[in-house]
């Protein structure tokens, strides 16, 4: 079937039907960013309307009563370092599965795999408590390294699900032809230097989708952070807007604000990098 | 992206390339391979395999998370089995909501997936539009959901009103409440349809082509070859779906909580509610690897019934 045999009526219906399911998926996002626009009259007097002028109060207001410069710290905080750990890691790892023939390396490769099948909630218990235990040994040994209520519980649990990434960049450095590492190794470079100045660029696409994927997903994860964190102070923005939206109910309009301040972030980072997003689920996908 | 075991990454079909240090320097190959996966090594055992295996060992125990734990044998099971309702219902919830936005979801976004396959004017703009929701769902989303399905003022019931039909309690009536929750999750619908438009283009062209030189109708292209070239696409959506969607946890923790009269507790909200509300953490343990259970149970049986319906072309050679 091609498009332009189509008869116009037809062609009309197809776009009329595009039209409408972009405006429903558009819609709540719109609705949120306009409505923080919106002055506390003009949401009291019609909820659902455009605004008829611009206004931050809302926005600002809903920035300094969150406390969204802590929550904005936390997050960011949390996710980088996360995902500095776990791309690490798997780089590593990756290429050690990739290029070296070790006794354990299939034997190993296949138990991890399993090991991605692990539903993450199901470790809530043992997690937590391991960090407790851990934190009380830390204690005992006077090492500065709290593990309650600490972001460190929440980036050493993150850490540990690499499998996704390992999997990922691995296939990739299969894919690279081992004759360039040799040259490189003929020239008299060490294994972690290859890895460092030959492999790590020429896999750069493979990481870079790792990268956003681990990075938005802990971004938006909240389960963990509600596990370990109980201090509002070491809130991440899910929490602090959990929090924000059960101590404000009656003030909608500062609400539908802190909403925007959350989502906006992931919103712009998919906007910007969405070629390389969706270019990587649909590798992964094919590969399977 | 609410889960990693979401995430789309499958067995890559390759081995491993074949190492070229000179030979007899084999021990040199082990070394680094060791050093090279041990941080990897470390950190799964200490952060992911250890959590399990010590769970394990709570199934068999009453403990509340302080000093005093008791062994009590098979006791939790007994309870599991004979006495909880709770856990009934919740997995009967949880198998619902994943029955509905799993194949929900397949059925939107093949034919959102189908539309988009034509090339006309501003299909990779629609394309990105799509997929937009999958990327920011996440706490703020759900608030934004609550207040589109609010009673009064609400999105959906502003529509339903404009048609002249009653109001919905959408979130606060026994009926109504798991549905909200099924429309709220194929919001995120454009992530399936992005990888099931990625499998349609993997079709080549000239078997439609051919067939249609052979005179096949528009259905019967797309039930003979579409249909199985992209069957491989379709199971991995439902298996990644399903183990997603059984994982649910956010949503019904931030609005409902479970209610009205248990009609949205998630199996995993449940198994939340009894470790870090009850503090029964030996019983949450059952929970947990029963879910563990569950979910490796349905992947293997998938991959097993797969073997009759999914075409893999490679198996043609």
């Amino acid at each position: 079937m091609v498009f332009r045999e189509l008869s116009l009526p037809v062609r009309l219906l197809f776009y009329l039907f595009l039209v409408v399911a972009a405006v429903s998926i558009l819609y709540p996002l719109t609705w949120m960013s306009y409505t923080s626009l919106k002055t506390n009259e003009e949401v009291m007097f019609s909820p659902f309307g455009l605004p008829t002028r611009i206004s931050f109060e809302n926005i600002a207001e809903a920035w300094q009563t969150g406390n969204f410069a802590r929550l904005y710290a936390n997050s960011i905080l949390i996710a980088v370092v996360s995902v500095i750990g776990i791309i690490s890691i798997s780089t590593t790892a990756a290429y050690g599965l990739a290029r070296y023939h070790f006794a354990a390396n299939r034997p190993l490769f296949l138990y991890f795999l399993v090991g991605m099948a692990v539903p993450t909630q199901a470790l809530m218990v043992p997690s937590f408590k391991l960090m407790a235990i851990l934190d009380s040994w830390a204690a005992a040994l006077h090492l500065p390294i709290p593990l309650l209520n600490s972001p460190l519980a929440v980036i050493l649990t993150y850490m540990s699900w690499s499998s996704l990434a390992i999997i990922f960049i691995r296939a990739y450095f299969i894919s690279i032809p081992p004759e360039l590492e040799d040259a490189a190794r003929v020239d008299g470079a060490r294994e972690l230097q290859i890895l460092r100045h030959v492999m790590v660029p020429l896999a750069m696409p493979a990481i870079a989708t790792m990268t956003i994927f681990y990075f938005v997903f802990f971004w938006n994860d909240f389960l963990w952070p509600l596990i370990y964190l109980h201090k509002h102070t070491l809130r991440t923005i899910p929490l602090g807007i959990m929090h924000f939206e059960g101590k404000y109910v009656s003030l909608w309009s500062l609400q539908v604000a802190a909403l925007s301040l959350a989502a906006w972030p992931p919103i712009l980072i998919y906007i910007l990098f969405h070629r390389r997003i969706q270019r990587g689920l649909t590798e992964g996908a094919l590969k399977f | 992206m609410a889960n990693l075991s979401q995430a789309d990454s499958a067995l890559p079909q390759m081995r491993p390339g074949r190492f070229r240090l000179p030979r007899g320097e084999a021990w040199k190959e082990n070394l680094y391979g060791y050093l090279f996966i041990s941080p990897w090594i470390l950190g799964f055992v200490l952060f992911l395999a250890g959590p399990l295996l010590v769970s394990l060992g709570l199934m068999f125990t009453e403990y509340a998370g302080f000093k005093k734990i008791t062994y009590v044998g098979l006791a939790n099971f007994e309870e599991l089995i004979k006495f909880d309702i709770r856990f009934i219902g919740s997995l009967r919830v949880s198998a619902v909501f994943a029955f509905w936005t799993v194949s929900l979801a397949i059925i939107i976004s093949l034919a959102m997936a189908l539309l988009l396959n034509q090339r006309f004017r501003g299909h990779t703009f629609f394309r990105g539009l799509f997929y937009l929701p999958a990327a920011v769902s996440g706490v703020a989303m759900t608030f934004v959901w609550a207040a589109m399905f609010e009673k009064d003022y609400g999105m959906f019931n502003q529509i339903l009103r404009i048609f002249d039909f009653d109001r919905v309690a959408w979130l606060t009536s026994i009926e109504w409440a798991l549905p909200s929750y099924i429309i709220m999750r194929l919001y995120g619908v454009g992530h399936y349809m992005v990888i099931m438009l990625a499998g349609l283009q993997s079709i080549p062209d000239d078997l439609h082509e051919a067939a249609k030189v052979d005179g096949a109708s528009g259905l019967a292209l797309f039930r003979f070859i579409t249909l199985p070239l992209l069957s491989p696409t379709i199971f991995f959506l439902m298996i990644v779906g399903m183990i997603g969607s059984l994982q649910v946890f956010t949503e019904g923790f931030m609005l409902t909580q479970g209610g009205p009269a248990r009609s949205t507790l998630f199996y995993v909200l449940y198994l939340y509610i009894v470790a870090f509300t009850e503090r029964r953490f030996g019983y949450a343990s059952v929970l947990a690897w029963l879910l563990f259970l569950i979910i490796m149970g349905l992947t293997l049986l998938q991959f097993w019934l797969a073997r009759r319906w999914v075409h893999y072309e490679s198996q043609e050679a």
